[in-house]
């Protein structure tokens, strides 16, 4: 699970970042003292896991939740008691009084990781393909046409190959219309069909001659789903 | 048998000395120490954060109470509250909670003067102790 930590204190933020390095299926993407650029960062990215504090200078963390289109799974961590009624009303996964010791924060962890897992369970639309629009003509793209998923500025690019597919979106949105059995993000501008990866040399991976950069964050999310001797 | 005598003797003498200096401790690191997972490099990385971000603490605290900014002194306590628990600094916790719910009126004003002035000197012998585990670390 990807995770991001968000903090004004610094001495908090190593604690969990040491927690979050014990446990084997959690992922730190990266962690922030400031609410106001987590906030944009949760707007471009998908972060599975958000651990949050409450009372931050700027934002404090139930406002940053509020104005979140799309949550991740939430579990706040503050030194204080009085947000705990509060924070439920805003579905978050726990709450942790700060510091938290390591038993109590796995504990949190776990349930976060069962609701994941469920939600991954749910069956996937029983599409194969995904329409997208070039010169005002809606083109269907068959999923298993598609070699990588590229991010370029404003716009994703959709590569088959003999040809591909511009769409002015973001890999976020475009992540979400993809089968996530068949497709993995391995870079923050990259995703590729997972079956066909023919090569992977250390960084990198190619598919059809193009290498691509595999994102030390995506790293281990992608080795775990490869079938590897 | 002289010898011997005066070896636990001394030794025990040492070792009460020991005691008493460790049970005059501030701090307490048993809870950083548990969850460092004996990485050394974690365990001296948290001791500096707190030595680097714990005195601006201390000024904003004392700067707080002399402009009677009772909103800003109830924030600088709650976030001294988690270095207090990290660092085992018990003393310090009573304190802090007391500034973190202040209400002054001009009856108190001078107890929580007081108070700031006891939790600034306790963090000043908390940085100190500190100080010297890192030192220690490093050596």
């Amino acid at each position: 699970m990807r995770c991001i930590i968000v903090d004004d204190d610094e001495l908090s933020i190593k604690l969990i970042q040491q927690f979050v390095e014990q446990t084997d299926f959690l992922e730190l993407f990266t962690s922030f003292t400031d609410p106001v650029e987590a906030s944009n960062l949760l707007m471009k990215e998908d972060i599975d896991l958000l651990f949050l504090d409450v009372e931050m200078p700027n934002l404090s963390g139930l406002e940053l939740i509020k104005n979140l289109e799309q949550k991740p799974q939430i579990i706040l961590i503050t030194s204080k008691k009085d947000y705990a009624l509060e924070a439920f009303e805003y579905q978050v996964t726990d709450y942790l009084l700060k510091p938290p010791t390591f038993p109590r924060f796995l504990k949190a962890v776990q349930k976060a990781k069962e609701i994941h897992d469920e939600r991954v369970k749910v069956p996937i639309q029983h599409v194969e393909s995904l329409y997208v629009k070039e010169d005002n003509i809606w083109v269907n793209v068959p999923f298993d046409h598609i070699l990588w998923v590229e991010a370029l500025g404003d716009y994703v690019t959709i590569n088959l190959g003999s040809k591909k597919h511009t769409v002015l979106t973001t890999m976020k949105a475009i992540e979400k219309r993809l089968p996530i059995d068949k497709f993995a993000r391995v870079h923050r501008s990259f995703i590729v069909p997972v079956n066909k990866i023919q090569n992977l040399d250390g960084n990198m991976l190619v598919i059809e001659k193009k290498f691509i950069p595999i994102g030390k964050s995506y790293r281990k999310s992608l080795m775990d789903r490869l079938n590897i001797l | 048998m002289f010898d011997y005598l005066k070896n636990v003797y001394i030794g025990s003498k040492v070792l009460s000395i020991v005691l008493r200096m460790a049970q005059s401790k501030l701090i307490n690191l048993d809870f950083v120490k548990e969850n460092s997972f004996n990485n050394t490099a974690f365990l001296k990385e948290v001791l500096e954060i707190f030595l680097q971000s714990t005195p601006g603490l201390l000024d904003e605290l004392r700067e707080a109470c002399g402009a009677n900014d009772w909103d800003r002194l109830k924030k600088v306590a709650h976030k001294l509250k988690p270095q207090a628990q990290t660092f085992g600094i018990g003393a310090l916790e009573p304190i802090l909670e007391y500034l973190e719910n202040v209400n002054p009126d001009a009856k108190n004003i001078n107890e929580v003067i007081e108070f700031v002035e006891r939790a600034v000197g306790l963090v000043n012998e908390a940085l100190n102790e500190v100080n010297i585990e890192l030192h220690s670390l490093e050596s």
